[in-house]
């Protein structure tokens, strides 16, 4: 035998090694995530009946019942979150993907938000439980940070109508050329807008505080959407910038503002990559259990008002997998089975869409 | 023939951010209205650089500094107050790779368009097809207009990118390097469109291909080291250059 012949051989084993030993690993993978899988398919099936959906749960200890209010519950708290969380993170990853650029700021989000996606849900919800959830003293601090956000939500609004109001038509009918004069006119827009931020939360305050006190379903939106932003910014950042350079130059090339070629062109072609992030991080929230346990709690009546606790899945599982009654862990079974097929449906169905948009 | 001037540079000095060296000394070209003027020269001799100071890319990055007047009609567009959107509106520019936008081959031509505020679908269809049509891709694409840019071959891409830059009806077309990532066929067919639209706009023309110069140029200018070494009619350039180091490179002596 030739060197040549003994060396081709020596590195044919060590290829059908490497071969055999990632086969191995991926089978132990899958072997798992089949076994659970199964698991939850088989008692969760035994566990399924159309009461499940329609009614609430009976007294403990007493048979029947359903698990509607957590259904309801469960979709109006990701709901919310997704309204919160989507559009921040998608906003704040383009902010730090093209206007911020290479900036300083933008590297500094960008590490703390890889640190946040990485903090335990726990901690998240010990936050939003302290902010939005403890009184503290005799000031309703949570109510008060709540009122914050929607007056700042909503200052947020107008002073877009007011600015696109001012340009589009205040300049027209006066034509105002002059750049001072332009710089005045925003100086005085952004200080009516701050003036009616100040105004509407003084007015909100003694309105709403009282509204919002203890365990509430915002509490519980708020923590999910917190988990979310950090995932959604990064993936929306990184899309973004996989977005060749030569896309937006041709862009700029043809006459376009940068918001123009952001939304356009980046945003079109990362469109696929933001969505997949977007979904996976909606999907991995589903399945939060930690920062919902003391922010929207846990309520055995049915209700839709987010002011109040209001009952989720996951805790419901938490709740009836750890109880002592044989009715609850059936039911746990059934809303693991329920919430696990949820989450598969939804990153398929994902998938086929994103898959279908490319295709047209 | 007297020739207008449409474009003056007067003592464009460019530097690179953080550069101390200035990648464009002292340059001085006029361009003339509705005909071809190629920019020559070897690797890193500044063509590019020089072509990116028309439309002002080199603005996207921060940094970079620029000296000297560009004057396009007689207004200088390197003028900080100069709006570089409207710069943009009248000096088109085709990159060296195809870049379609990831949207349909009608979208893709009617972006411009559609970014100068052109909404009715009438109009929008009918300057979509005039440009196509000028770009020599309306029978390829006639059929599947509304089908993504990107399934498109390279050349046809190439194309669709230069109607799109048509379409908005330039006073000034910048090509860089247009068939360097094509092949021969694709490249033919490119420059059978540069001279088509010899009479109907303005071309400037980067090329690292000195027969593709020659034959498609009216102007020849010839750049070394970040300087203008000789600018002349091409086939001057190409048969009688008067400096020595034009005459070295055109006979493949370096470059």
């Amino acid at each position: 035998m030739t060197t040549a012949e003994k060396y081709t051989k020596i590195r044919k084993i060590k290829s059908f090694i490497a071969l055999s030993l990632s086969t191995f690993a991926a089978f132990i993978g899958l072997f798992w995530l089949g076994f659970i899988l199964f698991d939850v398919l088989r008692h969760g099936i035994a566990g399924l009946n159309w009461e499940l959906f329609t009614e609430d749960p009976a007294p403990p200890g007493i048979e029947g019942g359903g698990l509607r209010n957590a259904f309801v519950g469960q979709l109006e708290i990701v709901f919310f979150a997704v309204i919160m969380g989507v559009p921040i993170g998608m906003l704040a990853g383009i902010f730090i993907a093209e206007y911020a650029r290479g900036t300083k700021f933008a590297k500094t989000v960008s590490i703390l938000s890889d640190i946040m996606v990485s903090v335990p849900s726990i901690v998240v919800g010990t936050f939003i439980y302290a902010i939005l959830v403890k009184p503290i003293g005799h000031i309703n601090y949570g109510g008060v940070v709540a009122v914050g956000f929607l007056s700042a939500i909503i200052t947020f609004i107008f002073g877009s109508v007011l600015n696109l109001f001012t340009s589009k038509v205040l300049l027209n009918v006066f034509s105002v050329k002059s750049d001072s004069a332009v710089k005045l006119l925003n100086l005085i827009i952004n200080l009516i807008t701050v003036l009616f931020g100040v105004f509407l939360f003084i007015y909100l305050l003694h309105k709403l505080v009282d509204k919002i006190h203890g365990f509430n379903g915002w509490a519980g939106a708020a923590s999910l959407a917190f988990i979310m932003i950090p995932v959604i910014l990064r993936t929306t950042e990184d899309m973004l910038s996989l977005v060749p350079w030569s896309l937006r130059e041709a862009a700029f090339a043809l006459g376009a503002s940068y918001y123009h070629v952001i939304k356009d062109i980046v945003i079109r072609a990362a469109m696929t990559g933001i969505l997949t992030g977007v979904i996976l991080s909606i999907s991995r929230v589903a399945g939060e259990t930690a920062p919902l346990l003391f922010t929207s709690f846990n309520n055995s009546y049915f209700t839709m008002n987010m002011n109040e606790p209001i009952a989720s899945l996951t805790v419901t599982i938490f709740v009836y997998a750890t109880g002592p009654y044989e009715d609850w862990h059936t039911k746990a079974w059934a809303a693991s089975f329920i919430i696990t097929f949820f989450i598969l449906l939804v990153t398929i169905s994902a998938r086929y869409i994103i898959h279908w948009r490319y295709k047209n | 023939m007297a020739e207008t001037e449409k474009i003056k540079v007067e003592h464009l000095y460019f530097w690179y951010a953080g550069s101390k060296k200035p990648a464009l000394k002292d340059i001085n070209i006029p361009i003339y209205e509705k005909k071809v003027t190629a920019l020559i020269g070897p690797s890193g001799c500044g063509k590019t650089t020089l072509l990116r100071c028309f439309n002002r890319m080199h603005d996207l990055y921060p940094g970079n500094r620029y000296e000297g007047k560009i004057l396009l009609d007689g207004e200088n567009v390197l003028d900080e107050n100069y709006d570089l959107i409207k710069l943009r509106t009248k000096v088109g520019m085709v990159f060296q790779k195809p870049t379609p936008f990831p949207m349909s081959i009608f979208d893709n031509v009617a972006y411009g368009l559609k970014l100068r505020g052109i909404k009715d679908k009438k109009i929008l269809r009918e300057r979509v097809e005039k440009a196509l049509r000028q770009a020599a891709l309306w029978d390829e694409v006639e059929d599947r207009l509304d089908q993504p840019a990107t399934g498109l071959s390279g050349g046809q891409q190439q194309r669709l990118v230069i109607a799109r830059a048509l379409a908005v009806e330039p006073e000034v077309l910048l090509f860089d390097e247009p068939t360097s990532a094509l092949d021969p066929i694709s490249t033919a067919k490119i420059e059978e469109l540069v001279v088509s639209l010899k009479n109907k706009v303005t071309i400037i023309i980067v090329t690292h291909n000195m027969q593709q110069a020659a034959r498609v140029s009216d102007y020849t200018a010839f750049m070394y080291l970040g300087e203008l070494i000789e600018f002349d009619k091409t086939d001057i350039i190409f048969t009688t250059p008067k400096k020595k180091l034009t005459e070295d490179y055109i006979s493949g002596k370096f470059g």
